[in-house]
Order: structure tokens, then C-alpha cells, then sequence
């Protein structure tokens, strides 16, 4: 089978937001980060920030929510897009800690957590950083 | 788990004490009469890849928790009331460590492996090696070291319980943690940051401090310390994992 790395590929999961199964978010990040050619500090960076990321908004997920994940790889980055799914039925939207805010700061060349909206759920979004 | 009849009247006793007046005295000496149960049950789960420690303190939690809620009225024996309440805190805490899964002997000694091979390739390249890399070296596929990885870093809750700052006699870091305060916009978010902070020990406090407020590497972090940088790595994890917990 040919080997293809190109950029735009995307990658989708959708995950049951129980701790045991969310792991599968970091396993996913952390094999593309590795197929990125990503240092193995970097690779740590990326599974810390998703960590942090998907706490924040399944903390905020009913019981039998999904987490609905989008990976797209650039050229030598990816990006990471997670909803809720459905949309909780109050529209909670989950806030980052100061705490959260400064670990990403140091991990992600970019995130943000996403509102609810056309039925969606909250979310987050961020861009990796090779390190 | 059998008890001698004036240590089982000792306890009756005790129970009956905090009951009527809520003592914490007697709750103290409630909770210490029945460690040996919690001791007992924690063993039951001894098997499942999680230092017995660690399990002995889930139980003592479940103990406290017992004490707080026992109601007598409702004609169960305390001790009875407390097994009750200790399993479901440690059935809770295994499910809730979902991320904690033993892992197979083989991925534990790669990850000790991989522990090395990440100083010795880092030292030898002048920079941090790829996954690639070290699985090229650890003559392993680059999926056995994500998924030694992921066996390595197994997350536990313990790191909170940690000794208190400076008992491991790194008495120069509790200084440090005025200047974690700088960046942060508000005294309420200074004061909220330095209270979960101080949760940590006070090698954990220092490594996070380092990596998220000084922006040092983990490589760097690792030399400072003197340890690997898969411990820093790991170190890191687990405290960020008990931020979120005690954050919660």
C-alpha cells in the first residue's frame, strides 16, 4: 500500500467522553504527532495539551455524550477539532482555568474552547506546535 | 478481620460518642480503630497494577467518608456501614482511573528502555530524538514506543498526597512560587493558582513551575533535577492529571 502523508488528510473519531476511552484522543494525537516527525518532547507537549483539552470539555458532557474529533494534517503540524455530541441540553459552555490558559499557552501554537452552536456541542480546537 | 470483644465494645463505645455529640475526637479514633478494615479491602484489590499504598489511602478516604455519613438510626453496624462505603470508593477509584490500565510487562520494561534511550539519543543528536528514532534504536515499531508510552505514563491520583513542600529538603522552591504569580491577570486567580499549586510536592510544584512559567524544555528540566526526561515527562502528567482532579 502506497504511504501517503499529505497535507489536508483528515482523521475522524467520535468517542464515548468516559476517561478510559477519551485516551483515545492522545493515542491518535500522539501517533500523528509521531508520523509528523515530532521530537519526543513535542509528542509529550501535544498528549498533555489534548489531555487538558478534553478534561475541560467532557467535564461539562452528559453520560451518554460522544466526543465528535477532527484531525486535519498540515504540513508539518495538524489541528485538532473535538464537539460534543449532541449538544448537552443546557447549552453549558466550559471555561478554561488560568491555570489550564497557561499550560496550553506553553504546549499549543494555538486553541480555543468552542461555544455551542448550529446543534453542536462545546468544543475545542488547537493547532499543534513541533516544538 | 476478626476483632477481640473489648475492642469491638471499645469501638460500640466510640461510635456511640460521635453520634450523640459529632466529636472529632472520637472520629479520629473511630477511623483509626477500623484502618485495619480498610487496610483489609484495599488488599482485596492489590492485583490490579496499583501500589498498595495508594489503595490504603483510597480506603482511608472511604473510612472518612463512612464516619461522616453513618446515620444509626437506619440499625446497620458501622462496621458493616464502612465495608460498604470503603469498596465503593475503591471500585469508584478504579473506574475513575480508567486511564491507569496495567500495562503488559513488556511495554514496562520498553518504557524503561525508552526512559534511557531518550537521554542517551538526546545527548548524542543535540536535540530531542523522534519517535522514529527510538524506535529505530530500541529496535521496536515506532506503535510499540506510542503504546509504551501510554503504558508509561499511566496516570495516578496519588501525586496529591505527596509530601508536604519541602520535605524533601528543597527548601529554595516554596520561593519561587511568588514569581509563578506574575502573568496571572487577578489577586483571585493568584490566590486560586498558588492554593492548587501547593497541593503538589515540591519537586512536582518545581518541574511544573519550570516548564509552564519559565518555558523550559523537558530536556532541561531534566538536567536540573538530575533525572530523565522521561521522568520529567512523566512527573509532568501526573501532576497536571491532579490539578484537574483537586480542580474539579
Amino acid at each position: 500500500m502506497a504511504e501517503r502523508k499529505g497535507a489536508g488528510d483528515e482523521i475522524r473519531l467520535e468517542v464515548p467522553t468516559t476517561p478510559d476511552l477519551l485516551r483515545l484522543v492522545r493515542v491518535v494525537a500522539s501517533g500523528l504527532a509521531s508520523r509528523l516527525g515530532f521530537p519526543i518532547d513535542a509528542v509529550e507537549d501535544v498528549r498533555l495539551a489534548i489531555d487538558e483539552l478534553c478534561w475541560t470539555v467532557a467535564s461539562r458532557a452528559e453520560l451518554t455524550s460522544t466526543l465528535a474529533v477532527r484531525f486535519v494534517i498540515l504540513d508539518a503540524a495538524f489541528t485538532v477539532e473535538a464537539r460534543l455530541q449532541p449538544a448537552p441540553a443546557e447549552a453549558a459552555v466550559a471555561a478554561l482555568s488560568a491555570l489550564s490558559q497557561r499550560i496550553l499557552d506553553t504546549l499549543v501554537e494555538d486553541y480555543a474552547l468552542l461555544a455551542p452552536s448550529d446543534g453542536q456541542g462545546a468544543g475545542f480546537r488547537m493547532r499543534t506546535k513541533r516544538g | 478481620m476478626a476483632l477481640d470483644a473489648a475492642r469491638r465494645e471499645e469501638l460500640r463505645r466510640l461510635l456511640d460518642i460521635f453520634v450523640e455529640t459529632r466529636s472529632q475526637e472520637a472520629a479520629a479514633r473511630l477511623i483509626e480503630g477500623h484502618l485495619p478494615l480498610a487496610r483489609h479491602l484495599a488488599r482485596r484489590f492489590a492485583d490490579r497494577g496499583q501500589p498498595l499504598d495508594d489503595l490504603v489511602q483510597v480506603a482511608s478516604i472511604g473510612l472518612l467518608k463512612a464516619v461522616e455519613r453513618f446515620d444509626a438510626e437506619r440499625g446497620v453496624e458501622f462496621a458493616t456501614y464502612a465495608a460498604h462505603t470503603i469498596l465503593g470508593e475503591l471500585k469508584r477509584h478504579f473506574r475513575d482511573a480508567g486511564w491507569a490500565v496495567r500495562a503488559p510487562r513488556r511495554l514496562q520494561e520498553l518504557y524503561l528502555e525508552l526512559t534511557r534511550l531518550v537521554d542517551e539519543l538526546s545527548q548524542s543528536l543535540g536535540r530531542s530524538p523522534t519517535v522514529a528514532e527510538l524506535a529505530s534504536s530500541a529496535g521496536v515499531t515506532e506503535e510499540e514506543v506510542l503504546e509504551a508510552l501510554e503504558a508509561g505514563q499511566a496516570y495516578r491520583s496519588s501525586s496529591l498526597d505527596a509530601p508536604a513542600p519541602g520535605a524533601d529538603g528543597d527548601a529554595s522552591v516554596a520561593s519561587t512560587l511568588g514569581q509563578v504569580d506574575v502573568a496571572m491577570a487577578t489577586a483571585e486567580q493568584r490566590a486560586e493558582l498558588a492554593g492548587l499549586l501547593d497541593r503538589l510536592a515540591t519537586r512536582e510544584r518545581r518541574i511544573v513551575h519550570l516548564r509552564f512559567w519559565e518555558d523550559r524544555t523537558q530536556a532541561e528540566i531534566a538536567t536540573e533535577l538530575g533525572i530523565s526526561q522521561m521522568h520529567v515527562s512523566r512527573l509532568l502528567a501526573k501532576s497536571l492529571a491532579a490539578l484537574r482532579e483537586v480542580s474539579a
